[in-house]
């Protein structure tokens, strides 16, 4: 048991880890999302990232105040241990529902594609596994997880120019061409691609060069951008409104638009290649979870994890209404905007308490 | 278990102790005993004749004590400390024990002659340029082979004994002003926390040494050729020679090294790159073809184009099993012949290798037991899984195999992929002396890059190797453990 | 713990690897794939479907089974079919898709076209024909030179240079343009004859129901406009009566640019088409040795080309249909919602100004 935080994640972990854990199952249906903004909403992603990017600044400011910190100790230390301890606890569930969400969203999606007329269980049990495997040797393995999966998962950008060269770029015209609930509508929804890059609250003091941090995790959201770019561009410019409205993971039938002479369908593989992107986000907040228990319990215990991977298991495989889990998980996109500004009040109680001990 | 501890001792215990190292060599019979007089000195003679050479031993003791014996003492060296225990493992060893009884002195002369075999090619890692020589059973020569090609006083040796009962020599080679101190040290810790009783290859050592015993890959390189030797000396690496072994062992090594043959240093960098990327791709073909055919027969019909479909289903129409048990018949079957194959003399080799390729190959298909599809497949990967220049990481991608055949049945491709995510993730995590295992990716130096899988022309890629450390750098903490 | 981990999901893997056995045994072998699919109107309810199935040559004489269905809905008219079929009947390999010219006419192309995109299983590189007279027979006709009517209409609608006027729709394809407001749909229109099945025409829908069909030529022109950069080979007569100078082109670049004023009340549009080809036959009376003949043969066509252009885009302003996407370039500057009428109306509006410019590469390597 280490009670010491040995710093290990380097720049480039801090890249991958950001960006890794930014793209998830989201973008398989981000231009469906975006569907509210029509043909406007190729450049959508940009106007996300430069959002990221400012909610980033706070984060980074509160987490290099309290640079040996998690934000789990940031909110025991800004608030006490009651206080901070009630809002652990909050993060935690609310890191358990997301997680919960973000595997079942993509196990349905194996099903339906991959795996038809087969029940979730089998699969979803040698994820859990396998997920465990990952988180539990800490966030150094995962963030070495996460360059590996990038390299072995984005090349499937170029089954793109398919869709590239059949799709017609006068799509992209004109550029504003949305009401203002259009506009809100489409960022409410597709503003949960770009949720991922808060996690850096959490492993911060484990990186080495803190004062690069910034840069660093901005390079992870822009490269993540630039995937996001790509997508909804080539969406755009392949799908006709309707479609961007009715089909639900448009990134799927772009693959499936391929044809190789060797290989029909090119989406069956991609979606089961994207168990990459899935296993790095999810890992990366169950070891956040992980974290959070530990912060809470006052000591590291391996069990932990296995508790919570349980809970998430069972929350996943028990016939819950479905109603209420539907209902569920999108709420929790609510308590991620939440999270994300929360930064910003943490940064407002931290000046305080800053200028109250100048005063003193 | 020593009788007179300390040097100033009595003639008296002198000859006790000399009458008790003569009572523990009873009973074995080549042990040799022998009292002559030396210019009037009573000299006692101890060795064992198996381990010494008559005519080593005529040339470095009768000549050298029956013709000048007044510098004798100077020429040899005294056996200290004067015990029972020293004396027994200096005699095993095959060391020459003289006593003489005046003046109380032990002198002892290394007179070890064992039977060395010529110095021969390699047969594992035959390579049609470069050097042809390999290392034989006898450690000495071994060491005289990797001497003979750095000539620098940098280069040590430190002896270690292994094993409570056989005592078996071991050596630590290293190049002193490159190593990295901490592998060094964590090496020797290793090296005397091995409890056995006996060793007799390097890769028994290879295994008691190992971080993850449990992975299905071999975490030390070794090779049996003295240039791989040299080369990863002067990375900075530990190497570690055993007696009686013909192959040194390499610490750290990395999983790349395993598809790598010293032939690629000798070779244009073109041909390297291109070897080097079909040995290694070649390693993950070889697990995911017949697992796929799994997967595309048995979950994702969609996925094939319709004619290789009609096709397939036209030769597997007569098969009564599902792909999984047919995959798995037939890779077993491909297992066999090799392990049969292997155990026989060449000749009936042969014989082995015609029933498997013709009887096996043909009629289990005309039989209507496996489809002529599969066997391609089965053969091909069979092939590949030979690719890699190492033994070991050849037999372990077979067994990884396996784990990918029974994920593709159980859940197609999405089992394949889990199946692949856990590969990736074990190799990222593992770890060689510390070093991970999957360096040069996850790399020390990014001037590594250029002797990966790609193989740049040799003068871009002069740079001193990364994967043993900074030796230099290190502030860092490099180890991942939290 | 982590080697418990290992060890245990391997036991576990084997372990639920024997489950499956025992589940569902649908392996290759086992499936029936159907390739293609035809409908044949009956009436508004109802529709005929016919539904063919290679299998491997040695399990009986014919290489394709068929089944036929008379079924108001699509999956249902599955299930009917799944209980006659020896085997597990699936869409995964489907590649085809034959509607009647009745059908396509009267019936619910769109709907039908839906349902197959809906579903995950069916890719969406699935081809479209109509057809003269009954598609069932299309699909139950036999060809002894071809290897199996399946292959043979797959390969005859899949992109080939020399039936390039064709625009091979897939159902990705016609969807687009049909849920788009400022496209009209072109499929196919296919032909049985004797011993073969022929691309005849293009069939051009307006609101998911076939209109009109329009000739090979003209629909290489409306791919030439659409921006193809590979068209197929023109035959050209021009001179008095259109029959006194012939020419075969090759074209092997064309380029099309449109560009509107942008003004919806009095829309303007200007198509500029820039083709280059090698000339393969030429019968007429020019010496093509001299470059001034060789020049003005040149001009020659390209006036014949732009003169067909015009008409076809008053034959096809007639229809009120615009496959090319002229309004494309309104779109492109309207702000707010675009509406399958401000298409209408900018079809029944717009004034073209065409610009042909034809180059001639080469004459081929004989004199």
């Amino acid at each position: 048991m280490h009670i010491h935080q040995s710093k290990t994640l380097n720049g480039y972990h801090v890249v991958f880890l950001v960006q890794n854990v930014m793209i998830g199952s989201a973008l398989l249906s981000l231009p469906n999302l975006l569907s509210p903004v029509g043909y406007s909403q190729w450049w959508f992603p940009i106007m996300f990232g430069a959002f990221a990017n400012l909610l980033l600044i706070p984060m980074i400011w509160i987490a290099r105040q309290n640079h040996e910190l998690t934000l789990f100790g940031i909110h025991q230390k800004l608030f006490g241990k009651w206080v901070g301890t009630c809002i652990n606890t909050a993060i935690i569930v609310y890191a358990i529902i997301l997680l919960a969400s973000v595997c079942e969203g993509y196990l349905e999606l194996i099903q339906v594609v991959a795996l038809s007329d087969r029940t979730i269980t089998g699969p979803l049990f040698i994820f859990f596994l396998l997920l465990i495997y990952i988180a539990n040797n800490g966030i150094k393995s995962i963030a070495r997880f996460c360059i590996a999966s990038f390299f072995l998962v984005t090349w499937l950008l170029y089954f793109l120019t398919w869709g590239f060269t059949e799709g017609d770029i006068g799509h992209t015209l004109p550029l504003f061409n949305f009401t203002r609930e259009e506009f809100l509508a489409a960022t409410q929804k597709g503003f949960i691609s770009v949720v991922g890059f808060e996690v850096i609250l959490f492993y911060f003091p484990y990186i080495i060069q803190q004062e690069k941090a910034f840069r660093h995790a901005s390079y992870g959201i822009w490269i993540c951008i630039l995937c996001y770019l790509s997508t909804t561009l080539v969406s755009v410019m392949y799908y006709s409104q309707w479609q961007l409205e009715n089909v639900m993971y448009p990134v799927l039938y772009l693959f499936n638009a391929v044809k190789l002479s060797f290989l029909e369908r090119i989406d069956v593989l991609a979606i089961t290649l994207w168990v990459f992107f899935i296993l790095t986000t999810t890992a990366a907040y169950l070891w956040v979870a992980k974290k959070g228990v530990d912060s809470i319990r006052g000591m590291e215990k391996k069990s932990h994890l296995y508790i919570i991977a349980l809970i998430i298991y069972l929350m996943i495989s028990l016939p819950l209404p479905k109603e209420f889990q539907k209902e569920l998980y999108e709420r929790i996109y609510y308590v991620t905007y939440g999270l994300m500004i929360w930064p910003i009040f943490l940064c407002v109680v931290q000046f305080v308490k800053n200028k109250k001990e100048g005063i003193q | 278990m020593g009788i007179g501890g300390g040097d100033e001792v009595g003639n008296e215990t002198q000859n006790v102790l000399i009458d008790e190292v003569q009572r523990q060599l009873e009973g074995i019979d080549d042990a040799i005993y022998k009292k002559v007089i030396v210019s009037g000195e009573m000299v006692s003679i101890l060795y064992l004749s198996s381990l010494v050479d008559h005519l080593r031993f005529h040339e470095t003791v009768i000549i050298p004590l029956f013709n000048g014996h007044e510098d004798l003492t100077q020429v040899w060296e005294e056996a200290r400390p004067a015990n029972l225990h020293t004396f027994l493992t200096l005699i095993t060893a095959g060391y020459t024990i003289l006593f003489f009884h005046e003046r109380n002195h032990y002198l002892k002369v290394n007179t070890y002659s064992p039977p060395t075999g010529a110095i021969e090619e390699s047969d594992t890692e035959s390579t049609i340029a470069g050097p042809r020589n390999s290392f034989t059973e006898a450690m000495q020569t071994n060491i005289s082979l990797i001497k003979r090609r750095i000539h620098n006083s940098g280069l040590k040796s430190d002896e270690y004994r292994i094993g409570s009962e056989t005592n078996t020599k071991a050596t630590v080679l290293y190049m002193e002003h490159l190593v990295n101190k901490n592998n060094l040290e964590k090496i020797v810790q290793r090296l005397h926390s091995i409890r056995t009783t006996g060793i007799n290859d390097i890769n028994e050592l290879s295994q008691l040494m190992e971080e993850s015993q449990f992975s299905p890959f071999p975490q030390f390189h070794n090779t049996e050729r003295p240039d791989s030797v040299v080369t990863s000396l002067l990375d900075g690496r530990i190497i570690i020679l055993l007696d009686n072994s013909q192959t040194a062992l390499i610490c750290p090594s990395s999983f790349f090294e395993f598809f790598t043959s010293p032939e690629d240093q000798y070779s244009r960098w073109p041909t390297a790159t291109l070897l080097r990327c079909i040995r290694f791709f070649g390693f993950f073909l070889t697990i995911m073809l017949t697992p796929f055919y799994i997967s595309a027969l048995s979950h994702h019909p969609e996925m094939l184009p319709f004619e290789v479909l009609i096709n397939l289903q036209e030769s597997r129409s007569r098969v009564p099993f599902p792909p999984v048990i047919e995959v798995l018949f037939m890779e077993i079957v491909i297992e066999v012949l090799r392990e049969a194959g292997s155990r026989m003399p060449t000749k009936i080799g042969q014989t082995i290798g015609i029933v498997g390729g013709i009887v096996i190959g043909t009629a289990a298909v005309e039989a209507g037991l496996v489809s002529n599809t599969l066997i391609v497949l089965v053969a091909i990967s069979a092939l590949l899984s030979f690719l890699p220049p190492s033994f070991v990481m050849s037999n372990t991608s077979r067994i990884i195999r396996y784990i990918f055949i029974l994920s593709a049945g159980l859940f197609g491709l999405y089992g394949q992929m889990i199946a692949f995510a856990w590969l990736i993730y074990h190799l990222i995590s593992l770890k060689s002396i510390g070093t991970p295992y999957m360096a040069p990716v996850i790399p020390r130096k990014w001037t590594d890059l250029l002797d990966g899988i790609f193989r740049a022309p040799l003068t871009l890629s002069q740079h001193r190797k990364g994967i043993s450390g900074e030796v230099e750098n290190r502030t860092l903490p490099t180890d991942g453990e939290e | 713990m982590k080697r418990l981990l290992f060890r245990t999901s391997i036991i576990a893997l084997m372990l639920l690897s024997g489950c499956t056995e025992r589940g569902q045994d649908a392996y290759v072998e086992d499936l029936a794939m159907v390739s293609s699919i035809a409908f044949d109107y009956i009436d508004e309810k109802t529709v005929k479907m016919t539904v063919s199935i290679p299998h491997p040559t040695s399990e009986s004489q014919d290489v394709t089974q068929h089944y036929s269905v008379d079924t108001e809905l699509i999956q249902e008219g599955f299930v009917q079919i799944s209980s006659k079929a020896d085997k597990m009947v699936i869409l995964n390999q489907l590649r085809t898709l034959l509607f009647s010219e009745e059908f396509a006419r009267e019936g619910q192309v769109t709907e039908i076209i839906k349902h197959f995109y809906r579903n995950p299983k069916v890719g969406n590189n699935v081809q479209l024909g109509i057809v003269k007279g009954s598609a069932e027979e299309i699909l139950k006709s036999e060809f002894p030179d071809k290897p199996s009517t399946d292959t043979y209409l797959y390969d005859l609608l899949s992109p080939k240079l020399h039936t390039a006027f064709s625009p091979f729709t897939t159902m990705h394809d016609f969807l687009y343009t049909e849920t788009n407001p400022i496209f009209y749909s072109m499929v196919p229109y296919l032909e049985l004859e004797k011993d073969s099945v022929k691309i005849e025409s293009i069939a051009l829908f307006d609101s998911g129901k076939m209109i009109a069909t329009i000739a090979e030529k003209e629909s290489s022109y409306i791919q030439a406009l659409k921006g193809v950069v590979k068209l197929a080979p023109l035959e050209i007569s021009f001179g008095e009566h259109n029959a006194e100078e012939q020419v075969h082109i090759e074209l092997i670049k064309s380029k099309a640019k449109i560009t509107s004023n942008k003004n919806m009340v009095s829309p303007k549009v200007k198509l500029q088409l820039n083709l280059q080809g090698a000339l393969f036959e030429y019968k007429g009376k020019r010496d093509l040795e001299k470059t001034g003949e060789y020049k003005a043969l040149e001009k020659e066509v390209s006036k014949q080309v732009k003169k067909e252009i015009e008409q076809l885009l008053a034959q096809l302003q007639k229809l009120e249909v615009d496959p090319i996407g002229i309004s494309e370039e309104f779109r492109m500057y309207y702000k707010g919602k675009w509406t399958e009428e401000l298409t209408k109306k900018i079809i029944q509006n717009v004034e073209y100004d065409v610009q042909v410019e034809f180059k001639l590469l080469n004459t081929g390597i004989l004199k």
